[in-house]
């Protein structure tokens, strides 16, 4: 997945998974607004579930791939991953804020109230500052390998701890979220119909073609930052030199 | 636990090297001496948490708060910023004068250097709490009679969490330039759990309430939190 050098065709590569990406977003609305059914309950309201759940989806993916990516990197010190591992973080940020920005909607019809304190809304907006902290350290470490190393170790005990903070959470306040898949004790929303279900399968998959194409241009393009880093430090030395 | 130049393969045989206890306990009396020579360093820890105690007794006074209920979140509040104020510094005076080099190259195993400095956290700590604990006891009236016991093992198993996770992101914002404001940031979200089950605990003993799945939730993130960053420390500090 990772390029390490120009790979022929690559950017084809990238125009197809853009091309697929557009068209499982554009299917996925079609899903989401002309088929599936409104819910009884909540109304028009409800059709914000699927992004909203799609994009929590794409976060904790992009945050697991920072975890693994933070692994691979200690052991294999590739620099290509410790973009990898940065631009995961960067994406998974901003879906992090789609589901803190969807979920208040969402609940301000459903619980009637903009914001709880309960479990899954707290442990994203943790997440969310994890990783705004995750950020914080990168721009303040100059020193390319340093700053690899540190946010790769960072990148793994922070995602270490998002479970533990998903349980504190969850004992601390009782449960208001509706828990739609098996039978949780608090199964107020009743499960989910079978065309809501495949809407909102289309859909994570729609937000995971997403991702992918934006974490590939994300490295992109850090790949090349990195390259003009290093000619501007030649160009650099060899001015010194000529002096 | 031990091996800890395995990677750099530096010092092949292991005879050559320091008993670890003997190392552990040299970098505390080191690390403890440097934090008492300057009493405006080891001190701000103890003041911070006073003034911070102040503010909430005041705070709170006549809003119809008792005691019992004010005192959880109040002491693991004034704890958790009193703790903030030394975990950056243990490693960034570190840095002064090629300090840190010094210790790396000294013969003893590298996780000596991060539980060392997590002791001494520890002790830094136990002395805010021995301080800013009895002083809300006294001033907000809180009825801590019989419960000594339980409320002092709450206080050490949450301690110890907090002083190991602190530690080491202490050792993280180090390397970062201008940092100290950094250590806040990758420090709260991570200990929330922590805090959680700190004021939770707390209350459950004040109340005399069962506690719940927390006691499992503390002894789950010590460990992890020991573990995880002694494993991990020598990719931290390599040069």
């Amino acid at each position: 997945m990772i390029r390490t050098n120009k790979v022929p065709g690559s950017r084809g590569v990238d125009a197809i998974l853009s091309a697929g990406a557009a068209m499982a977003m554009v299917v996925a609305l079609g899903l989401v607004f002309l088929w599936s059914p409104t819910d009884i309950r909540l109304g028009v309201v409800q059709k914000i579930f699927y992004f909203h759940v799609a994009s929590a989806w794409v976060a904790f993916l992009a945050f697991l791939v920072v975890f693994v990516a933070g692994i691979a990197y200690l052991v294999k010190r590739d620099s290509s991953v410790d973009h990898l591992a940065a631009e995961s973080a960067g994406v998974g940020l901003a879906f992090t804020t789609i589901v803190l920005i969807t979920g208040p909607i969402w609940g301000r019809s459903s619980w009637n109230a903009w914001w709880s304190w309960e479990p899954r809304l707290t442990t994203t907006l943790v997440l969310e500052f994890i990783y705004v902290g995750y950020f914080a350290m990168r721009s303040l470490i100059s020193e390319r390998g340093t700053r690899a190393r540190v946010s790769a170790v960072f990148g793994i005990v922070g995602f270490l701890d998002v479970p533990i903070v998903f349980m504190s959470i969850r004992w601390w306040r009782s449960r208001l979220h509706p828990v739609l898949f098996g039978n949780g004790p608090g199964r107020t929303g009743g499960g989910l119909d079978g065309a809501m279900l495949t809407t909102l399968l289309v859909s994570i998959a729609a937000f995971s073609l997403v991702y992918v194409v934006l974490l590939r241009r994300g490295v992109a393009l850090s790949r090349l930052e990195e390259k003009v880093d290093n000619l501007m430090a030649t160009l650099q030395y060899s001015e010194e030199e000529k002096e | 636990m031990s091996g800890g130049f395995s990677r750099r393969g530096a010092f092949p045989v292991s005879n050559g090297r320091a008993p670890y206890f003997r190392s552990l306990a040299a970098i505390i009396r080191k690390d403890l001496t440097s934090e008492m020579r300057v009493f405006g360093t080891g001190a701000s820890g103890v003041v911070i948490g006073l003034l911070a105690t102040v503010v909430f007794g005041v705070s709170f006074e006549g809003g119809g708060v008792s005691g019992d209920s004010l005192f959880p979140g109040a002491f693991w509040i004034v704890v958790i910023f009193a703790a903030m104020t030394g975990f950056d510094r243990s490693f960034r005076d570190e840095r002064e004068l090629g300090a840190l080099d010094g210790l790396l190259i000294a013969p003893v195993d590298r996780s000596a250097i991060l539980l060392g400095k997590m002791i001494t956290n520890l002790i830094r700590l136990a002395l805010v709490e021995l301080v800013i604990g009895p002083t809300m006891w006294i001033t907000f009236g809180t009825s801590l009679q019989g419960r000594i016991v339980p409320l002092l093992l709450v206080v050490v198993g949450v301690t110890l969490g907090l002083v190991a996770l602190g530690t080491f992101l202490g050792a993280m914002s180090a390397k970062a330039s201008g940092g100290s404001v950094l250590l806040p940031v990758l420090f709260l979200p991570l200990a929330l759990p922590l805090v959680l089950a700190g004021v939770n605990l707390m209350t459950s003993v004040l109340s005399g309430t069962p506690f719940g799945p927390w006691p499992g939730l503390v002894l789950a993130f010590d460990l992890i939190f020991v573990v995880v960053p002694t494993a991990l420390f020598e990719y931290l500090v390599e040069v």
